[in-house]
Order: structure tokens, then C-alpha cells, then sequence
């Protein structure tokens, strides 16, 4: 154990009178997290994709939608196309940087999404039980044999202008269930724990209950599923645009990057076109996995 | 007012046993059945049996976290039994608990101060600046320090973290404070400390205790009342003194023979049961302890025994005592 650990246990007065500042256990997590080399060099690495889409203007001047039609399948060409162009003249490189902002939007914004959804039901189901969770858990059971796909399909032929935001909103209406069904298990395994009786002895309502004494308790499994749920939405962009179910083609995403180099020639001969995106998307899912490798060592010491 | 804090008519706990898809049920675990008795102000009753016996679910029925399946529970001539919402709320000041397991009763991820100030800020009983006064009274009352409210539990002892959980008991001024095996997971030395300081609380704040516990020494020191449970049901409840030297219902006695006794001399002769503790989802026919008394007669068989005041405050529910 830690020097500074074991000293806190018996304070002597001369300890009490410089005392260490107090870390509470989520801190300590942290710092075990800032402790793991792979999980902290993932979440660099992350950053900079994160970062270089962000300022993907400063990087590139070309705008991703703009068709250089005299310059069409170009190889590389330093510094004017460093990726070369596609079919239609537009730069890759701008279509790479670009691309990453959407797919870093739809992994973000459904994270958020999902995990709120998934608290708010996981969390009621848990802490009730009971009927709620019957009716909570029924809805899941119905939501997790939803055809996704066909949801997709069907609302890009009657919704006249297929969006990214079309495209966030049904992901996050039917990517929920899982996530909910993983919350819902952490919730009911406190439910019985000492501590929340003993809230509710106090006097403490459900959501006091369940946003102070419960949820502290599940972040750290809250946190894997969380980074790991960003990778699964970055691969479902992907898969969705070699599907062709993705935003319109003429919108960058590295899926849509992907889906415009699936063609033997482009395959064969030209692996700048699709190298770069094939990349980000790998690169990004591993960092994702090992982030969330570190944060569940950081919150689950005694896991091995 | 009435004259007794706490009242408990015939209180049951059926927990329902399901099988198969539509979750039917096929049978109920009777975890308490049919228990009575009534607590005096200021009073200590000690309730021991040994596990399973329904003690901790009769506790636990008494701070209403657990809704009794049948039976009234009485709390200043006020039937709580099916409070609800606010009222329930506002009605928890009067009944508080201290849990078993110092290590899981406290949640790891909050400061102390902020456990300690939880139950004033649900209750809105004091501004954030009275509660943090509050709080480093009730660390001293408990025998630690006010700055200790600034820590966490993890870096507390399991005595340390018990006196926190009385501390929270004690935020709201209750009359009545449940203690469902509050020694138990302690050494003997930290068990006799703890125990001198509910003793101490008891006598400084007028407090009532239910002391639940498997211990009889831990509850010989501290009760003013025993009473002993078997598969769900009081047997024997009677004052401290009565109680152990004069135990009226074979079970009591097997029970009390079980404890070593320091001189040879004071020994009583051992009496050993024969055969388990009956499941309580297909409790015994008649008197529950029948299959293992060494006393049995026809009618314990048959019949369940009256739960009656055999001599003044001694009461039991055994046929060799009926008229």
C-alpha cells in the first residue's frame, strides 16, 4: 500500500496539523488512471484525431465538398493534394479531417444520449423494481428486437432531407435498450446495499437516491460502457455507409470516405484513398478500448 | 401521549415464492409471523434468535423499509403502518437504525461531513451552515473529531465507521433507534466501546433502543427486556433478569445453555437440540419449536401455543404453560 495511504490511517497530531489534502475515492481513481501508460497514451492519441478534425481548416484549405473536376483520381501530390482526390476531384485529406467531426459528433452526442436514456430507466427500474422494472424492461425487450436497420431505411425514403441530426436521432431512439439493461443491473445490485437503506431510513427520495448514493457507486462501469459505446457508434457510422444507409455521400464521414473507395481499382491501386479513413476508425476504436480498459482497472483496483 | 413508544400487533412478513414465466406464486417464506410486543420510553429490548429467525426483518419492518405483509406497528399512539410520501418522511425523525456492517452502511464515494448533513438537508432542518455546526457536534457526541467530516470512510476503522453510522442516526433526534447487530462485525474490544457509547447515548439524548443480535452477552449488557425469536415468531419475551435466570420456554433454555459460562461451577447442565431449524416456507405444524423440544406433549403438535403473560411482564407462548 502507498505510503501516503497507510499514514492517513493513524493520524498522528503532528500529521493532523500538516494534512495532506483529502482525495475522495474518485479522485484516487483518477489518479490510478493518469497512472496507466496505454490508457493515457490512448487518450492522447484520441485527443490529437479529436483536435485535428476540430481544426481541420487549419490543417487543409481545401473545403471537403469542393469538386476540382480538371483533377480528378489523383495520386499524391505534395503539398497541393497530400492524399491525392477522389473521383470527383475532392481532396481526401479534407474529406479524412472533415469526416472525423461527424463521426465524432453522432459517438459523442449518442453517448450522451444514450447513457441519460439509460439512467434515467436503468436507474428507476433498479430502484423500484417491481412493476416499474417490469414495464421498463419489457419496453428493452421490445426496443433490443427493433429492426434498426429498417427504421433507417424507411425514414430516409419519407424524410425528404437525410441529416446527420436524422441520423443521431435515430441511433440514440434505438441504440438505448442495451445500455439500459447493463444500468438496470448495476442499479438493482445496490438497491439492497446497507448505505441506500440506510438513505432510506433517512428520509431520502428516489432520485436523491438513485443520482447520489447510486449513481457514484456505477460510474466507474458507467465510464467503460460509456467510451466503449463511442467506439460500437463510430463502427455502426461506418458499417452503415457500406451499407449505403448513411448521411448523403456528398456529407464527409470516414464511412462515407470508406464507401466511396469500395471499387477493385480504387482497392488495388490506390491505398491513400482508403488507408487514411480505415485508420482513423481503427485507431480511435482501440484508443476507445483502451481507455475504457484503464478506467475499469482505475475504479476496480481489485479487479484482474 | 401514550405510554408506550412502540407497539407491534401481530406483525408478518410473507416473502412470495415465484416460479415459472408468469411469475406465480407457489409458496411464501414466512419470515415473521405474527409477532407482539410493546416498548416503553427510554426503554432497551434485546431481540436474539439465531439467523434466519426473522429478528433483522422484524427491525427492519419497524423503520418501515420493509412493508409487513400483516399486523400494526404503532409508534406514539400513531399507526404507521401504511404511511406513505410525506407523512412517512416526516414521521423517519422519530425512527432511526444502525446497520451491521460498518463497511457497507456507509456510502464510499461521500465525505462524512456530507453523510452526516444529509438527513438535516432532506429535512430541511437546518441552513448549510447550522448542518456543518451540526455535523462536528454529532463526530464529538460519537467520540471523533469535527474535522474527521472532511474524510472518506475508506480511511476509517470499522469501529471509527460505526460510530459515523451512529452519528447519522442520531442527526435527526429520534426517539427510537433499531439496531439490528450493531456489534456484530466488531472485536470484542471495539464491540464493548460501541456498546458503552449507546449506553452513554441513551442516557444523554432519553433514546429507546430494539437491539438485535445473535450475541445473548451483548444483549444481556445492554437490554433492559429480552425477547427470543424462533422461525418467525417470539417465544419468550420477558425483563433481562427473569429472562436469563428463569427462562419459561424450552428453546429459551436450550439457547441459554449454549453460553460457555467463565466458572465451572456456574455451568448449567448443556442441552443440545436435535435436528435443524425447520425452513420457514413449510414451517411445523402447531408450536414451531415442537420437532426439536425436548419437552413436547400432544397438543404442541397440533395446535399453536397463545402468546400470554404467564407471570407479570413474563411473557411466552408454550403449552406447558396454558391452563
Amino acid at each position: 500500500m502507498p505510503a501516503h495511504l497507510t499514514s492517513s490511517a493513524t493520524p498522528s497530531p503532528a500529521a493532523v496539523s500538516r494534512r495532506r489534502t483529502v482525495k475522495s475515492p474518485t479522485r484516487l481513481a483518477l489518479e490510478r488512471f493518469l497512472r496507466n501508460r496505454a490508457a493515457v497514451g490512448s487518450l492522447v492519441v484520441l485527443c490529437l484525431i479529436v483536435l485535428a478534425s476540430l481544426c481541420a481548416p487549419l490543417l487543409t484549405h481545401w473545403d471537403p465538398s469542393y469538386q476540382d473536376l480538371m483533377n480528378t483520381d489523383s495520386p499524391p501530390v505534395w503539398p497541393a493534394h497530400p492524399l491525392g482526390t477522389d473521383a470527383n476531384g475532392i481532396d481526401y485529406l479534407a474529406r479524412d479531417l472533415y469526416g472525423g467531426r461527424v463521426d465524432f459528433l453522432i459517438g459523442f452526442v449518442d453517448m450522451a444520449v444514450i447513457m441519460l436514456i439509460s439512467i434515467v430507466l436503468g436507474g428507476l427500474a433498479g430502484f423500484y423494481g417491481g412493476w416499474v422494472d417490469a414495464v421498463i424492461m419489457r419496453i428493452v425487450d421490445f426496443m433490443m428486437n427493433f429492426p434498426f436497420l429498417l427504421l433507417i431505411i424507411v425514414l430516409q425514403s419519407l424524410v425528404p432531407a437525410n441529416t446527420v441530426w436524422l441520423l443521431i436521432l435515430v441511433i440514440a431512439a434505438t441504440g438505448w435498450a442495451n445500455i439500459t439493461r447493463f444500468m438496470r443491473g448495476l442499479f438493482l445490485n445496490l438497491r439492497e446495499a446497507e448505505y441506500v437503506l440506510a438513505a432510506r431510513i433517512v428520509g431520502a427520495g428516489a432520485w436523491r437516491i438513485i443520482l447520489r448514493h447510486m449513481l457514484p457507486n456505477v460510474l466507474g462501469p458507467l465510464m467503460v460502457q460509456a467510451t466503449l459505446l463511442v467506439a460500437n457508434l463510430i463502427f455502426t457510422e461506418a458499417a452503415l455507409a457500406i451499407l449505403g444507409f448513411d448521411v448523403p455521400v456528398t456529407v464527409p464521414t470516414w464511412g462515407n470516405v470508406l464507401k466511396g473507395a469500395q471499387d477493385f481499382f480504387v482497392l488495388q491501386s490506390e491505398p491513400w484513398a482508403w488507408l487514411p479513413p480505415a485508420g482513423l476508425i481503427f485507431l480511435t476504436i482501440l484508443c476507445m478500448n483502451f481507455i475504457s480498459d484503464g478506467l475499469r482497472d482505475a475504479f476496480d483496483p481489485c479487479f484482474d | 401521549m401514550s405510554e408506550f413508544l412502540l407497539e407491534v400487533v401481530d406483525l408478518k412478513k410473507y416473502f412470495p415464492i415465484t416460479a415459472g414465466v408468469f411469475r406465480r406464486t407457489i409458496g411464501h417464506v414466512k419470515a415473521v409471523d405474527g409477532v407482539s410486543f410493546k416498548l416503553r420510553h427510554g426503554e432497551t429490548l434485546g431481540l436474539v434468535g439465531e439467523s434466519g429467525c426473522g429478528k433483522s426483518t422484524t427491525g427492519r419492518m419497524i423503520v418501515r423499509i420493509l412493508q409487513p405483509t400483516q399486523g400494526r406497528i404503532v409508534f406514539e399512539g400513531h399507526d404507521i403502518t401504511n404511511l406513505r410520501g410525506r407523512r412517512l418522511r416526516d414521521m423517519r425523525r422519530q425512527f432511526q437504525m444502525v446497520f451491521q456492517d460498518p463497511f457497507a452502511s456507509l456510502n464510499p464515494k461521500m465525505a462524512v461531513g456530507d453523510i452526516l448533513a444529509e438527513p438535516l438537508v432532506i429535512h430541511r432542518i437546518a441552513s448549510r451552515r447550522e448542518a456543518d455546526q451540526r455535523v462536528c457536534e454529532l463526530l464529538e457526541t460519537v467520540g471523533l473529531r469535527a474535522e474527521d467530516r472532511l474524510r472518506y470512510p475508506h480511511e476509517f476503522s470499522g469501529g471509527q465507521r460505526q460510530r459515523i453510522g451512529i452519528a447519522r442516526a442520531l442527526a435527526l433526534n429520534p426517539k427510537l433507534i433499531v439496531a439490528d447487530e450493531a456489534v456484530s462485525a466488531l472485536d470484542v474490544s471495539m464491540q464493548a466501546q460501541i456498546l458503552n457509547l449507546l449506553t452513554e447515548l441513551k442516557r444523554t439524548f432519553r433514546l429507546s433502543y430494539i437491539f438485535i443480535s445473535h450475541n445473548l452477552a451483548v444483549v444481556r449488557h445492554i437490554s433492559d427486556r429480552v425477547g427470543v425469536m424462533y422461525l418467525g415468531q417470539l417465544v419468550e419475551l420477558a425483563g433481562k433478569a427473569d429472562l436469563f435466570n428463569n427462562p419459561l420456554h424450552p428453546y429459551t433454555e436450550a439457547l441459554l445453555s449454549a453460553v460457555p459460562a467463565p466458572k465451572r461451577e456456574g455451568r448449567r447442565q448443556r442441552i443440545i437440540l436435535q435436528g435443524d431449524v425447520p425452513s420457514p416456507s413449510n414451517p411445523p405444524q402447531g408450536c414451531p419449536f415442537h420437532p426439536r423440544c425436548p419437552k413436547v406433549m400432544d397438543p404442541c403438535r397440533s395446535q399453536r401455543p397463545s402468546w400470554r403473560e404467564v407471570r407479570a411482564g413474563h411473557w411466552t407462548a408454550c403449552h406447558l404453560y396454558e391452563q
